[in-house]
């Protein structure tokens, strides 16, 4: 019973029954659903989405936001469309530079946020508006070219089996669950929990939010490569879409906004529903037209529902523990102590 | 006996208040040292101090013979001083283990859980919570065991300096609490205990500092002081009876306006009173004593767990303000800035807001009409008429305040909750709520339910007071029969002393 209702209120589970859900009806929908293309078809849609949104749930996670993924994921994208070259060499460097990029813009937001006590969507929005100033002075309008070793290189597979984008799903699963058992993990749950009772317990607050802020930078980053391999070329302007859809990710994995609660296994998966989605739809000869729509309604359904499984649970917790409240009232003995008074 | 911690005219102000002013005192080593006071006094803006969250504008503090000014929580802790805060610090999403060994946890970076597990667990045992597990989150543990875990955190880190602040005040027995200062006693060890239960200072202190006002009245050997005294020193002695005097005149009333009936609630345990009309009943209450939820019930801002409310004899299903707004229950919130006034908005504006039905024609705001009707109110609470064109953020808080009643009376209230409206309110406007207040029940119809934490008011102007203690009405008191040590022995639970002074049933 207490195992079953942890699983109901887990935003991971419910984001995991969702998921597979669809990727059932997405595989009586069309025929070979389950070759090796497709599923590194599906996993180079999700990668991206997938390390920003890792990023954004630790933000989240420690009682932040984060409005800056669209702008330094448009940085890493024009950085690698302009200045990758032809060879591999040129083509890591690159990534080298875009990586360093976000963490620059994440120690930029970490600074305002964490010593300066600036709002971070404030913070976060004048970094994101200035990130996509920048990328359109380094490429005014969309084009560009990266190596090889890029596209198709991050987009196909290691010996033809193992997609390279499913080890970088992969590494964002294990890199969450060590932080978890990180201190730094524990600290950050603590802070987006009660900043105020974690101060008093002796976390060092912006030592916390800053590293948060700068991880998160370079995830973004790594998930602007990954986008940047899928088109195999630049766009300054293309950003808006991606962020939002980074956000549903998150609330589809069921993690708090307002912090404390919440895992990027969760956002992971809500990422994974978003990309079969679009899939599935497509198998269903849905219009892309309409994938907005519906992506936007399974957002709210997904978060409805763990909206009703937690306040269920929550009830018959309530009632459970009803006679736990009772046992210990802090009026009892002092009642009984002074009674027949009134 | 050497002291082991010395305060030398600590002063801290935050804006126009001042929290502490030149508190000095001396605390010996190895001795348990109380720190008593009101409301307000500064016991928390000290502990915060000396743990290192805040640090004084002027003096100086040392601790075993050097300097102590620490920077940071941490900073406090090196230097071997740890706090149980009365706010609890526990982080409700983390296991109890996890809350136990913050911040560190054990191990180096990587957490090693199953260790953390074993010392929590250790810990837990050594101090008779056994019945708690370690693995479980800090969330699902009912207040008193959170309670017992903060303290058990900071005794933890082995200080020398324990802080303890209001460790009893969600503890049903202080038998656990006994127990384990007997057993870390040690002459190494100094605790400094922040309580207002003169019961449990007698059983653990030798030394107490009576704080009042973020000044220290005396320090005293507690077995040379009796309850009477440390009560005339946190109370500050007679200044009772000020406001008004022909309170007593009016005769009891019998026609029942509010009755609540065994309410039962997050903070309260069966809360039982009736406000009669031409009544004004006072409620006397140290912070926290369930008072705040009682109100709101009976303004229809929470729901009572079980229990009834009857307005005018009925039962009633106060399901909202506006519900209960309908039957005539205004209330006037404790938070002027937060709940009460809408700032940006005229003060006009402000005191016809509830009524905007009576003072517009077809929906549409007349606006002559407006300030014609208003003027009325305005004079009725003695607020200048030419502050009903300005705008009510530039109004002084006593001003403010005889806005929001202006509201309330406008509006037609047979009944009125006023939630402390005398805090931070000059001593002018002061009387003038006392007048307006006595003014309104005057007709026999319209009943006030107050609560303040100015004692002495309470006195002065309330047909009876109800004092409240830990979710519960423990005495009731007559306002000619009440002085402010009665009221202040009854609401920190020394009710016997209280009763000596015509408890009524």
């Amino acid at each position: 019973m207490k195992a079953l209702r942890s699983a109901a209120t887990n935003g991971s589970v419910l984001a995991g029954l969702v998921l597979a859900v669809m990727y059932v009806v997405y595989m009586y929908s069309s025929v070979d659903v389950l070759t090796i293309e497709n599923a590194t078809d599906l996993f180079n849609n999700a990668a991206p989405l997938v390390v920003a949104a890792t990023g954004l749930t630790l933000v989240i996670v420690s009682g932040g936001y984060d409005l800056s993924i669209g702008g330094v994921v448009v940085i890493a994208n024009v950085i690698l469309a302009t200045q990758s070259g032809s060879t591999t060499q040129s083509g890591l460097l690159a990534i080298a530079v875009a990586l360093a990029a976000g963490l620059l813009v994440g120690a930029i937001n970490g600074f305002l946020v964490a010593y300066l006590g600036v709002q971070s969507i404030a913070a976060t929005l004048g970094t994101f508006i200035m990130c996509t100033g920048i990328a359109l002075v380094i490429m005014p309008s969309p084009g560009g070219s990266v190596p090889d070793f890029i596209s198709p290189g991050l987009n196909s597979t290691v010996g033809g089996v193992v997609p390279v984008a499913f080890l970088v799903v992969l590494a964002c699963v294990l890199g969450w669950l060590i932080l978890r058992r990180c201190r730094f993990g524990v600290h950050i749950y603590a802070l987006g929990s009660d900043e105020r009772s974690a101060v008093q317990s002796g976390i060092r607050r912006a030592n916390v939010k800053f590293r948060v802020f700068v991880g998160a930078g370079f995830l973004y980053a790594a998930a602007g490569v990954m986008l940047t391999a899928q088109t195999a070329s630049g766009d300054p302007n293309g950003s808006a879409l991606f962020m939002v859809l980074v956000f549903a990710a998150v609330a589809i994995g069921g993690t708090r906004f307002g912090g404390g609660r919440g895992s990027a296994i969760g956002s992971i998966l809500g990422a994974g529903v978003l990309a079969v989605l679009q899939k599935m739809l497509f198998a269903l000869g849905v219009s892309t037209f309409y994938t907005g729509i519906v992506q936007g309604a399974v957002l709210i359904l997904a978060v409805l529902l763990g909206q009703v499984s937690l306040g269920l649970a929550q009830r018959s917790r309530v009632s459970e523990s009803t006679q736990l409240i009772h046992g210990t009232e802090p009026a009892g003995p002092q009642a009984a102590q002074t009674g027949g008074q009134s | 006996m050497t002291p082991v911690l010395e305060l030398n005219g600590l002063t801290k102000r935050y804006g126009a208040t001042t929290a502490l002013q030149s508190v000095s005192f001396e605390v010996a080593k190895g001795s348990t040292h109380a720190i008593i006071g009101e409301n307000g006094a500064g016991k928390s803006t000290l502990i915060r101090i000396l743990s290192g969250l805040e640090t004084p504008d002027v003096g100086t503090m040392s601790l075993g013979g050097s300097r102590y000014r620490p920077k940071s929580l941490g900073d406090s802790r090196r230097t071997g001083v740890s706090t149980a805060f009365q706010d609890l610090s526990l982080l409700p999403n983390l296991t109890v283990a996890e809350n136990l060994l913050l911040p560190r946890l054990g191990g180096g970076r990587l957490i090693r859980r199953r260790a953390n597990r074993d010392a929590a667990a250790v810990l837990l045992s050594e101090h008779g919570l056994d019945h708690i597990a370690p693995t479980q989150e800090v969330a699902t543990l009912p207040l008193a065991d959170k309670q017992k875990v903060e303290i058990v955190r900071a005794v933890s880190h082995q200080p020398r300096l324990l802080l303890l602040d209001e460790p009893s005040a969600a503890l049903p027995d202080v038998e656990w609490l006994y127990h384990l200062l007997a057993k870390i006693r040690s002459d190494e060890l100094t605790v400094l205990y922040i309580s207002h239960r003169l019961t449990e200072i007698r059983d653990l202190c030798q030394a107490a500092t009576v704080l009042r006002n973020g000044e220290v009245i005396d320090t005293v050997q507690v077995a040379s002081v009796d309850d009477a005294e440390v009560f005339a020193m946190m109370g500050g002695g007679a200044k009772e009876g000020h406001g008004a005097g022909a309170r007593t005149s009016r005769g009891l009333r019998d026609t029942p306006a509010i009755s609540a009936l065994n309410l039962h609630g997050r903070s309260i345990a069966d809360v039982t009173f009736t406000l009669h009309r031409g009544e004004i009943l006072g409620v006397a209450a140290l912070e926290g004593q369930g008072q705040a939820e009682t109100f709101r019930i009976l303004a229809g801002a929470a729901r009572p767990s079980s229990g009834q409310v009857e307005v005018d004899g009925e039962q009633v299903g106060l399901r909202s303000s506006a519900v209960a707004l309908q039957h005539g229950i205004s209330f006037v919130a404790e938070e002027r800035k937060t709940e009460g006034i809408f700032p940006g908005l005229s003060t006009l504006s402000n005191v016809t807001i509830g009524s905007l039905d009576k003072v517009g024609a077809g929906g549409l705001l007349a606006g002559p009409k407006e300030h014609s009707s208003t003027r009325r109110w305005a004079k009725e609470v003695d607020l200048n008429v030419r502050y009903l064109r300005m705008d009510i953020d530039a109004l002084s808080g006593g001003n403010q305040q005889k806005a929001i009643l202006a509201r309330s009376l406008m509006r037609g209230s047979k009944y009125l909750l006023l939630y402390d409206p005398s805090r931070g309110v000059d001593v002018g406007t002061k009387s003038t709520i006392y007048d307006l207040m006595e003014r309104f029940v005057a007709d026999g119809e319209g009943a006030i339910l107050w609560y303040s934490t100015d004692l002495a008011e309470l006195t002065g102007v309330c047909d009876r007071i109800l004092c409240f203690y830990r979710g519960a009405v423990v005495a009731e008191v007559t306002g000619e029969g009440s002085t402010v040590n009665t009221l202040l022995a009854a609401i920190t639970g020394h009710s016997n002393d209280a009763r000596e002074s015509q408890v009524r049933s």
